[in-house]
């Protein structure tokens, strides 16, 4: 071909490139509504943990629903954004990276996992953008003087130091092991696990952590079985708790095994199976038939999504929570929504929520449940 | 506690062994090492999953669930079979004649397909299989005797034997060892070599999933669990000696007692906690290629003319 053709052939690829570009560019952005309060949210969607990321999503899409169905805030409709975090660290800085850019993110429900929320805390206060964590109950997760910072739930220190005295004084345990996962969240909780028992004078044998993502525990509990203890108290998620409590069975050991919330979900009724009978988890809700709103919650819940989750209600009420801070602000700016959800009382289904100087719930009621035919049933 | 750690370490080795065989057996005639192998395991245990279910769901288990227990084993071990040979023709034969290094790249992609392709099927939560065996617990002194560890020793020890016995007595087993032994003269013996290869990545990839069903009814399945069971049981067939059938076995056997009593024993006395045990098992495998790397039993040398 001669030259004139071939800058021919160059200028007519050229134009049609920035013709496609063009229109690309503008069906984008007539794609995204015109005006929307974006939610972000960042939990464990993919992975073994899928399912409380799940439900604690459905739980916020939930209130989102409700409250766009009233009429939304401010005259505009919520939108929740919801990214997999995979329950990695690094996966959820990368999220909150991607969240705080976004101008019309105006708050954040999440993590769902300690090890998530406090890196990524980090990223959030940074932009001034209110974080309300429906389940993250590390400790620190609050004493770092950050003031975006909250959480629905209570926090470890309450959960540890309460199981400690209920293994000791309502079950009467003495000789206490304790494992934990190693993540932020168990190794935290079962800390402050040993630290209420301890108070309490009880004696604990073993600490010791467990890798997550393992399969076979029948060495360490081959361990724990020839110290004798009178309980095993476990600090961790469902996946590993459910394989103990199936290992414990098959070493032919017949003391209970005891967990934080990280155990309170049917998937750990799944994994464990008939194992699961006689274990016991502490939780930071009390159970429907205590609470009304909690029964009226499931209902609803069960209406568009099924069974719900640990962490649902505690999602749909931080939503609630942010909406009602936005409302009180009356203006979308996130410094200013900050400041009102630290003013919040908001009567919810997990109860009334208020927070106190560090961005902890004043809520700090702790349940305890035992499986009972197959069943998460209240520990009276 | 001595005597639980032995126990639990034989029912975790006589796994290990049933995967290391795969490792090996390819070995021996393809001096290949299939790293597919691990997730071939992996397959087997959804496999089997699948299968058992599929069979409850037709109510087969009014023939005793022993019966359906046995059909479930040989359904997958057939099923699997045929997916090691699927991959062997596919993926390794096209590479039979290029340099060492091919076919084991081809392997790890292999293995990189399988584990996000069942990803992608089955998802990434925790199958669990329905419980079958009873529970039953027999107390001997010290030591706690669960069926279930029972059973796997005894599924595992029985197919071994069942392996054996079948590449010492039978033509195509005479057939194996001679391909193994050497390729070229074997095809001279009027041995087809293709087919005696696909028979060899059968038998291992079946082996591989008994291996699979058996973990998967002690504990449960995940898709990624092909990984460092794939990895340990290379270790133990490399400790054996790798090529070398009775020492798969052995050395599965071997590190799964070590990984035990390491955990309890050895580790604490040197500040380690017990989550280190997964790093025995390399620790043992950078020993034995430094010392031995001809491993326990030797390998299959072909005699040189």
């Amino acid at each position: 071909m001669n030259r004139k053709r071939i800058c021919g052939n160059y200028l007519r690829f050229f134009a049609g490139a920035v013709a496609v570009l063009t229109a690309v560019f503008v069906l984008g952005c007539a794609g995204e509504k015109a005006d929307v309060i974006k939610i972000g949210m960042g939990s464990p969607l993919t992975g073994d943990q899928a399912k409380i990321g799940q439900d604690m999503k459905n739980g916020a899409q939930l209130a989102v629903d409700d409250i766009n169905q009233k009429g939304g805030v401010l005259g505009k409709n919520l939108v929740l954004v919801a990214h997999d975090d995979k329950h990695e660290p690094r996966e959820a800085v990368a999220i909150a990276q991607k969240l705080k850019t976004d101008k019309k993110v105006m708050a954040i429900v999440g993590h769902l996992n300690s090890a998530c929320s406090l890196p990524a805390s980090n990223i959030y206060h940074q932009a001034g953008i209110v974080m309300i964590s429906p389940s993250t109950t590390n400790v620190t997760f609050t004493k770092r003087g950050y003031r975006n910072v909250f959480r629905v739930c209570t926090n470890d220190a309450v959960q540890g130091q309460t199981s400690g005295k209920f293994v000791y004084e309502r079950l009467k345990k003495r000789r206490i092991a304790t494992l934990h996962d190693k993540t932020a969240y168990g190794q935290g909780l079962a800390k402050e696990f040993v630290k209420g028992v301890k108070d309490f004078g009880g004696d604990v044998i073993l600490f010791e952590g467990i890798t997550q993502g393992d399969k076979d525990y029948t060495a360490i509990l081959t361990k724990v079985r020839s110290l004798n203890p009178d309980i095993l108290y476990f600090g961790g998620m469902y996946p590993e708790g459910g394989k103990l409590a199936k290992q414990m069975s098959e070493l032919g050991m017949k003391i209970p095994l005891i967990g934080g919330d990280g155990l309170f979900d049917s998937e750990f009724l799944r994994i464990a199976g008939r194992h699961a009978e006689g274990c016991m988890a502490s939780f930071l809700v009390a159970p429907k038939e205590k609470m009304p709103s909690v029964a009226d919650f499931e209902k609803a819940y069960r209406e568009k999504f099924g069974e719900m989750g640990p962490y649902s209600p505690y999602a749909y009420d931080a939503v609630y929570i942010i909406a009602e801070a936005i409302k009180r602000a009356n203006v979308l700016d996130r410094k200013k929504i900050a400041e009102e959800v630290a003013k919040t009382s908001y009567n919810g289904v997990v109860g009334l929520t208020m927070f106190d100087e560090f961005g902890d719930t004043l809520n700090k009621e702790i349940f305890f449940y035992i499986v009972k035919d197959g069943k998460f049933v209240f520990f009276e | 506690m001595v005597l639980q750690s032995l126990v639990n370490g034989l029912t975790l080795g006589s796994v290990y062994a049933l995967i290391a065989l795969g490792y090996t057996m390819v070995y021996g005639i393809l001096e290949l090492i299939n790293f597919a192998h691990g997730e071939i395991y992996m397959v087997g245990a959804y496999i089997g999953y699948g299968v058992l279910i599929m069979m409850m769901g037709m109510n087969l288990h009014i023939f005793g669930y022993g019966f359906t227990l046995a059909m479930v084993f040989v359904i997958t071990m057939i099923l699997v079979g045929f997916l090691g040979v699927a991959i062997e023709r596919f993926a390794y034969r096209p590479l039979r004649d290029s340099p060492r290094l091919a076919p084991l790249i081809c392997a790890v992609g292999v293995s990189i397909f399988l584990q996000n392709i069942v990803m992608l099927i089955c998802g990434t939560g925790t199958v669990v299989y329905p419980e079958i065996l009873p529970n039953a617990n027999f107390a001997i002194g010290d030591v706690n005797l669960n069926f279930i560890q029972l059973f796997i020793m005894g599924v595992s020890f029985g197919t071994m034997i069942v392996l054996h016995l079948f590449i010492k007595n039978t033509k195509l087993g005479k057939a194996m060892r001679a391909v193994a032994q050497d390729r070229t003269t074997a095809s001279l013996m009027g041995i087809n070599v293709d087919v005696i290869i696909s028979v060899t990545f059968f038998i291992g990839s079946a082996l591989g999933a008994v291996a699979g069903i058996l973990v998967g009814m002690r504990f449960d399945v995940e898709y990624n669990m092909g990984y460092l069971a794939g990895l340990k049981a290379f270790t133990a067939a490399v400790l054996g000696g790798i090529g070398n059938v009775p020492g798969a076995m052995l050395g599965g056997l071997v590190l799964g007692i070590a990984e035990n009593f390491a955990s309890i024993y050895l580790l604490p006395y040197i500040g380690l906690t017990h989550e280190y045990k997964d790093a025995l098992a390399f620790v043992i495998l950078i020993i034995v290629l430094i010392v031995k790397p001809s491993g326990i039993l030797g390998e299959r040398i072909p005699e040189k003319v």
